[in-house]
């Protein structure tokens, strides 16, 4: 379980997450929707340290104990929670099956083992990457960048995985197999996945449990059935749609 | 802003030729086509080698340095020349490494320390201290307090300049650089004013004060700096996985469990350390980084820094040793090696700019 509590945030005069307390049930994929500019990726930030916690706590339970990210050490939360932003500057000039071995750095710090290379092969595997494995970061598409991106938050193995907008340069069947392979983290190996979706079908479709946000406040958690409706969705964007219902969940369409 | 990714990889070249050998086998006939074929095999074992040849390179330089033109003299030669030896070896060392360390730090291939103004705050130091002092003051002024001195200072100018850079975000790194330019050139307006102030006679105390020179070094300064180079090496050999980790940019390093804060201002500080102390030894040697990292990544096989920190080290000590060789014995000071590092290197800063610039097209 993710526990947030009274997280606010601001950048300079700006308030930009206002008392956030939240808890996040485990081994689930979690939706994370809402406009632009209410505070997902700045909430994403704060719960993976990348930017100071400047009020409240996180904490994040892992067999029974409860990691706080303030008190816990650097080593053993980056073998709790993974992050993947929206920006990644990373060296053009490291071969996809580096980069996958950087994701195993927590355990390996620096001398990957054989137990290492056996699950970088294992992902590579799974996300259909082997033909992309000796070549350069520099020499692929977006598209292709992004996959191996996620390929190395998955091999760092963490019980929690954060993910900003990962579906962004994927195409339609890359999407779905992406959501469909976080499905079966979730469902299978018991992990918990919180992420960030601008396409709300793909939240409705895909997720246990949806989160809406706006303007830094959470407004709603719940299944998609729940959560996706006409009202709730002209609330959060402002947007008048009709909501259709396939196999239990919703469908929204914006007609002209 | 210009990225690592610019910098291509020359792995594939060995195979390339190897393959373009095969095509033309066919037209040359057998006996070329063999020759050709075990030069290319030479070829790809030297570029799987790096560290090796250049380890080989080095001792050939050193030997070189240390017993061509002795004449007999061993005596009077050997412990000249080892001090000489040792001062390069140390400057070949504390260069390389800082270089390589910042352009880690900056995921920059063409930023230099010496771009932030250390040299022109060395050179501004030498000024004032022979505008107060006097020019025959200044020369015997007590080596060991003077480098103290310009050591503290220098580092202590650096620790300021980084708080910049790290307190905030990677944005800043722009602002970093342009601060560092801005204090160069103020820095080598104040002292072309102090140049102008002072009489001739000093004014040639100063210049020579200003140029890199690797003729005569202080012995006492060598031991206090080979001191410090092994403390820092130390340090970075430590240091060199969550190096490779840094590659991957701040957010991801943090994510993966680096203490980014603590790690980044390591880092400043053995850089920081490094060019003072090198700059104190020698003099401003504001390319000769920027040139090194670059022959460096054109040769290491991959990014990794436990090869790349040995290749920088290694591939600095053989320009600074053999080139003092050549000037020394086979060109008799015909020229001086800083000033050919200097064009070497500034030709070199030149060509990755408009190599980055006709990728960005």
């Amino acid at each position: 379980m993710i526990k947030l509590n009274n997280i606010s945030h601001h950048i300079g005069k700006q308030q930009i997450l206002h008392d956030i307390t939240l808890s996040l049930p485990t081994a689930q994929v979690i939706a994370l929707i809402g406009p632009n500019g209410a505070g997902k990726s700045t909430l994403f930030s704060v719960m993976a340290r990348l930017q100071p916690l400047q009020s409240g706590q996180v904490s994040f339970a892992v067999d029974n104990e409860e990691r706080d990210i303030v008190s816990c050490q650097a080593r053993t939360l980056a073998k709790t929670v993974a992050m993947l932003g929206q920006d990644n500057h990373v060296q053009g000039r490291l071969r996809v099956h580096e980069l996958l071995m950087f994701g195993r750095y927590p355990y390996h710090q620096g001398q990957p083992t054989a137990d290492d290379q056996q699950k970088i092969q294992e992902i590579l595997e799974r996300f259909e990457l082997e033909p992309l494995a000796e070549r350069f970061l520099s020499t692929l598409s977006g598209g292709q960048r992004q996959r191996v991106l996620i390929a190395m938050i998955v091999c760092q193995d963490t019980p929690y995985l954060l993910l900003d907008e990962p579906l962004n340069n994927l195409d339609m069947y890359h999407a779905g197999r992406l959501m469909r392979e976080l499905r079966q983290l979730s469902h299978n190996q018991q992990k918990t996945v919180v992420i960030v979706l601008h396409d709300i079908n793909q939240a409705a479709q895909f997720a246990d449990t949806v989160v809406t946000m706006k303007a830094g406040e959470v407004t709603a958690v719940g299944r998609p059935a729940d959560v996706i409706t006409q009202e709730t969705m002209k609330d959060l964007y402002n947007v008048d749609v009709t909501v259709l219902s396939h196999q239990g969940r919703p469908v929204i369409v914006d007609t002209v | 802003m210009f990225s690592s990714t610019k910098l291509t990889s020359t792995k594939t070249g060995a195979t390339k030729t190897s393959t373009a050998i095969d095509n033309s086998s066919s037209a040359d006939g057998q006996y070329s086509a063999a020759a050709q074929g075990q030069l290319a095999k030479l070829w790809a074992w030297i570029a799987a080698h790096p560290k090796s040849i250049a380890a080989i390179i080095l001792l050939i330089s050193m030997t070189l340095f240390m017993t061509l033109n002795v004449n007999g003299y061993w005596d009077f030669a050997l412990p000249l020349r080892g001090k000489k030896l040792l001062a390069l070896i140390v400057v070949g060392y504390a260069i390389g490494v800082s270089t390589l360390l910042f352009q880690t730090l900056t995921h920059n291939p063409i930023l230099t320390p010496s771009l932030l103004g250390f040299d022109s705050l060395y050179v501004l130091l030498q000024s004032l201290l022979v505008f107060f002092l006097g020019a025959i003051s200044f020369t015997s002024l007590d080596p060991i307090a003077k480098f103290t001195l310009e050591i503290v200072l220098m580092f202590g100018a650096s620790l300021l300049l980084f708080k910049l850079l790290f307190s905030k975000s990677s944005q800043d790194l722009t602002r970093l650089i342009l601060v560092g330019v801005i204090f160069g050139v103020l820095f080598r307006s104040l002292s072309a004013l102090i140049a102008r102030l002072i009489n001739p006679d000093d004014f040639v105390v100063v210049q020579s004060a200003s140029y890199a020179q690797f003729n005569t070094v202080n012995p006492q300064l060598l031991g206090i700096s080979l001191f410090i180079c092994v403390i820092t090496a130390i340090f970075v050999w430590r240091w060199r996985y969550q190096c490779d980790v840094l590659m991957l940019g701040q957010a991801q390093a943090v994510n993966l469990g680096i203490n980014y804060q603590r790690l980044a201002f390591g880092l400043l500080t053995v850089i920081a350390v490094l060019v003072a102390t090198a700059t104190a030894l020698v003099g401003p040697v504001t390319f000769f980084g920027l040139l090194v990292c670059a022959l460096t990544n054109r040769i290491a096989r991959h990014m990794y820094h436990t090869e790349r920190l040995i290749l920088v080290s290694l591939v600095a000590m053989i320009c600074l040793v053999l080139g003092q060789t050549i000037f020394e014995q086979v060109l008799d000071m015909a020229g001086v090696l800083s000033v050919v590092i200097e064009l070497a290197g500034g030709l070199m800063f030149l060509a990755l700019i408009f190599m980055s610039q006709r990728r960005s097209l």
